[in-house]
This record gives structure tokens, sequence and C-alpha cells, in this order.
């Protein structure tokens, strides 16, 4: 339940849509949840065989809203106890719980890419098995050394086998971001060339309706049971090695510090 | 900075949060020997242990990064026939084995953010080493990184046989190492190896250096950066395992040849011209 996520199913498909273009679909980590919860609620329909991420407006997603990040930082003085299990549990649920919500989707993750996306949403976007553009002006932005954090949400295997190392490498370590140029071929496999997001998802829908007319359902899902196996096993992997390798980033604050800057305007997304 | 010996070949100079290392010896097209890697790998060591630095920068001068290994050292060694070694596979383990391993290993281990500027071609072990790098910016199209271990009556070193397939591809690693083909401008570029293309002539690496230097520096600004190294350690965690066991099966792999005298042949002929790389 989420003002900014809803979801529908048409046919084959389990459908979940940002919709708070106004604030360029920023989301809460409970946001994040809710999606984890949508995608292991599509897992358990036989009759869906797509999971699709959309967005409306301008942006696919800006990222974690800065309100939800700032909450986290919690009063001076306190129980240092009760700081830490706090802080643990808002670091876990994405890096574990969502993460191991799409490390372990049965159904084909398609994303319609209809702008930008950046951090934890840039993060799903690398997640996705298939990522279709709207136009060129999409573009990828993790900024976690810019935020002083490290890779979350499986960014730290995903880019790595989708760009090469040696560019993943470049845009992570310098949170530069990773234009449409870099994207076709490595995450996006067919860019449309629309202006608008609405005629986008509805044309890339009716496309992939097309697409499946004759196809047996469950090669589809076989098909993606073997493809994603080596996958799945390192984003699993990867859940450990991000929260702990993220927590003490967190622990020590910086990222507060740099999260109110953004808020503020005295700090900018390197682009 | 603690001290460490000179060499005439290699500099280095701190700079910020930037380790540099320069290759300047562009008369010999930047050859190094085997000491010369040592050396290398001890610079590495020396940017390690330093904790104001996190990024290492790996800069060359002149038309080559690094024509790779000496055929002067190579004939050094083979002459190093003295009574302390007891047989051709203690020579070559010496010779070979202690130092390839050493090098590639403080590479692979490095936790620095390793940084190639990418002037001009970069061959053998030095190309190994490029290819070990965590980012590369190229001086223009005319680099390309060729791997004649196959000429050369060898096999795969510096751990190739991982970081070739990961970043260029399986099939087309297969391809340029069996039949002896560099890895020319536009595989690099198509596979995301190299980040960035500066387009600068030839004739002007100190040129290239400084710029390349300066987009650096612009680009870590606001940054934090022990998130940089944080960084480096999970994107390299995918791989180190690979790496660790590569190293150790390409240098007792590649010591059968060595001692088996094949490699000497081939790089006899070269060094007189009679064999050439073949591009």
């Amino acid at each position: 339940m989420s003002e900014r996520v809803d979801y529908h199913i048409d046919g084959h498909f389990f459908i979940i849509k940002l919709n708070d273009p106004k604030h360029l679909n920023s989301l809460t980590f409970e946001d994040f949840i809710y999606i984890a919860l949508l995608l292991q609620k599509a897992n358990t329909i036989d009759s869906v065989l797509f999971t699709v991420l959309q967005s409306s407006g301008k942006y696919f997603s800006s990222g974690g809203k800065f309100s939800a990040v700032n909450e986290l930082n919690g009063e001076e003085g306190g129980n240092e106890v009760e700081k830490t299990s706090k802080l643990v549990s808002a670091i876990s649920s994405p890096n574990v719980f969502v993460a191991n919500a799409f490390a372990t989707h049965k159904k084909i993750l398609i994303c319609f890419l209809n702008g930008p996306a950046i951090g934890l949403s840039a993060s799903l976007v690398a997640l996705c098995d298939i990522v279709y553009s709207q136009n060129d002006s999409v573009f990828l932005l993790f900024p976690f050394t810019n935020l002083g954090f490290v890779a979350e949400v499986g960014a730290s295997v995903t880019l790595i086998q989708k760009l090469g190392i040696n560019s993943a490498n470049e845009h992570m370590i310098f949170s530069s971001p990773i234009s449409f140029k870099e994207l076709l071929g490595t995450i996006v496999t067919k860019n449309y060339q629309l202006n608008d997001t609405e005629t986008f998802n509805k044309n890339v829908l009716e496309d992939l309706k097309q697409n499946v007319r004759w196809l047996y359902p469950k090669s589809i899902l076989g098909m993606k049971d073997l493809l994603h196996n080596q996958m799945k096993q390192e984003l699993i992997k990867s859940q450990a090695m991000e929260t702990n390798g993220t927590l003490p980033f967190w622990a020590s604050g910086e990222p507060f510090k740099r999260f109110q800057q953004l808020q503020k305007g005295n700090r900018r997304h390197k682009l | 900075m603690p001290e460490i010996r000179q060499n005439e070949k290699i500099s280095h100079r701190i700079e910020g949060p930037f380790f540099i290392i320069q290759l300047i010896n562009p008369d010999n097209l930047n050859a190094l020997e085997g000491e010369d890697y040592i050396y290398l790998g001890e610079l590495l060591e020396l940017a390690d242990k330093n904790s104001d630095v996190y990024f290492t920068i790996l800069q060359s001068s002149g038309r080559f990064f690094s024509s790779g290994a000496d055929f002067k050292g190579i004939a050094k060694a083979q002459e190093d026939n003295g009574a302390k070694y007891a047989s051709e596979t203690s020579k070559w383990l010496s010779n070979f084995v202690a130092r390839n391993v050493y090098v590639t290993d403080v590479f692979i281990k490095h936790s620095k953010v390793l940084v190639c500027c990418l002037n001009g071609p970069a061959i053998g072990l030095s190309a190994a080493l490029v290819a070990l790098c965590d980012i590369v910016y190229s001086m223009n199209d005319k680099v390309y990184l060729l791997y004649p271990f196959a000429n050369l009556g060898l096999v795969t070193e510096g751990g190739t046989a991982i970081s070739l397939p990961l970043k260029f591809g399986a099939n087309t690693t297969y391809e340029r190492l069996m039949f002896n083909k560099p890895f020319n401008y536009d595989i690099m570029t198509k596979s995301g190896f190299i980040s960035k293309n500066f387009n600068m002539p030839s004739s002007n690496t100190e040129a290239f250096n400084a710029e390349l230097l300066k987009e650096l520096k612009g680009k870590v600004e606001g940054l934090y950066l022990p998130s940089c190294l944080g960084m480096k350690k999970l994107l390299k965690s995918n791989h180190i395992g690979s790496f660790n066991e590569i190293n150790s099966m390409e240098v007792n792999e590649s010591l059968k040849y060595w001692v088996d005298g094949e490699p000497l042949r081939r790089f006899s002929q070269l060094g007189s011209k009679q064999r050439k790389h073949r591009l």
C-alpha cells in the first residue's frame, strides 16, 4: 500500500507502476519494501509470466526520498543499541529483503525505462532482465561515492556483469552517469524514441503481448531459471557483502551529512 | 613517505589522493626487465600502505605505454647459469616464477583504485598489467594491447586467462590469443574497457597525462574518498578468487615452457630481428 506505487494484472503481465511524477517518483524505504512484496505476489500467480516495472512523467525514479533518509538519522546522544538496530534494519531492508525479492524472482522482469533513474531505483533497473527505453534522454546514475556510502541493492554485481568491469568501475567509483549511448546494447535492448510516457507504456505492452502470443509459457519461465542461475548465486552472495560493506559508512554519519547538503542544494549529483 | 630505492626507468610522486607512477624510458619504448617489474610491484605496495592515497595512477611517456619484457633482460637471465642454480627448474623459478607471481599478486590485491593512462601500445606482461587496472583512459585510437604468448612459446601470464575473457568476452579473447593478434582500439572501446578516449596526438604524451590528471581531480571533487575504496572492494569481490587461483596456475604452467627452452629461442630471434611481433 503506497500512494506512490500501484499495480494491476493484465493477462500474463503483472504491472507495477510508479505514479508520483510530481516528485520525480522518488521513493521511501517502505515503497521499496512494497515493491518487493508485489514481486512476491507476482511470483505466486501462475498465469503471470512477466513482471513489469513502469513509471510516469519525466523521470523513472529519482531514488530514495531525502526526507526518508534524514529520518533515519535520529537524535544526537540517543541510545546506542536503539540507534544501531534502527540503522541495521533500515540498511538491510533494501539490501537484503528487496535485493532478494529481485534475485529470486521467477517471472521475467521487464523495465519500461521512461526517463532517468538514480540511486536505489537505478539499482532496480539494473536488476531487471530486459529494459526498453522511451528515448535517448534516459540515464542511470549511481551516486553512492558522492553520497558517502558504497554499492547497494545488487549494483556491485549487476553493473560489472552488464556494463563490463572497467566501465562499471568508472561509473561507480566516480559517481558518473551512465548515458543512453552506454546503456544501449548493455542494459537497454530497444529504444522506442517516444516523447509521451503513457504512449510509451502502452506501445511496449502491446509489443510484448504480440511477442508472447505463440510462445509456450513454461518455456519462458524455464529459460529464465536457467539464464538467471549464475547471476542469482552472485546476487545472493552480494546481499551480505553489500549490507556489511555499506553499514559502517552509514554508521559514520557521512551519508546523512551529504543527503542534507543535497536537500539544501549545497551538493549536486555529478551529471 | 617510506624510502624506496630509485629506478631510472620508473618514477613516482604523490599529488593529493593520487599516487602517480610513470614509466620514463621512452627511448626504449618503456620495455621493462624483471627487476623493473619487481620495482613496480614495490611501488604499488608503497601506495597501498599510504592512507592518504586513494588512486594509483599508471602513466607512461613517448609513443609506447610499454613494449613488455626487455630482450636484454631475458638474455641476462639466460646467462645466469652460475653454480647457484641446481637445475633449469631452479633457475627459472628464480628468474620467472617468483617475479611474475609477485607482480601479478600485488596488482590483484591492490586496494587503491588503479587507473591506467594508456598513451600507446602495451605488450606482454605490461599489457597484462593494463588489463588488471580498474579503469583505463586512452590518449587516442592508436593504442592496442598485444599478448604475444603464442608467438613466444609461452602461455598466458599476469592473470590474463581471467582478465581478458572477463573484459573482452571469451570468443574474442580466444581469437586474439590463439592467433597472436592485438586487441585494438575498436575492441577495447566496444567492450567498455576504455572509459574515455582523449583524442590527443601521439607526439605529446605529457599533455595527455596532464589533461587526464586534471580531469581526475575534477571527477573526485566532492566525492567521499573512503567510499571509492569501499566500492572497489565490493566490485573486486566478484572475481578476486578466480584471479588468485589463475596466478598460481599460470606461473606453474609457464615454468614448463621456460625449462623446455622454447621461449628463449624465440626471444633471441626477436632480439636479433629474425622474429617479429605480428601486428
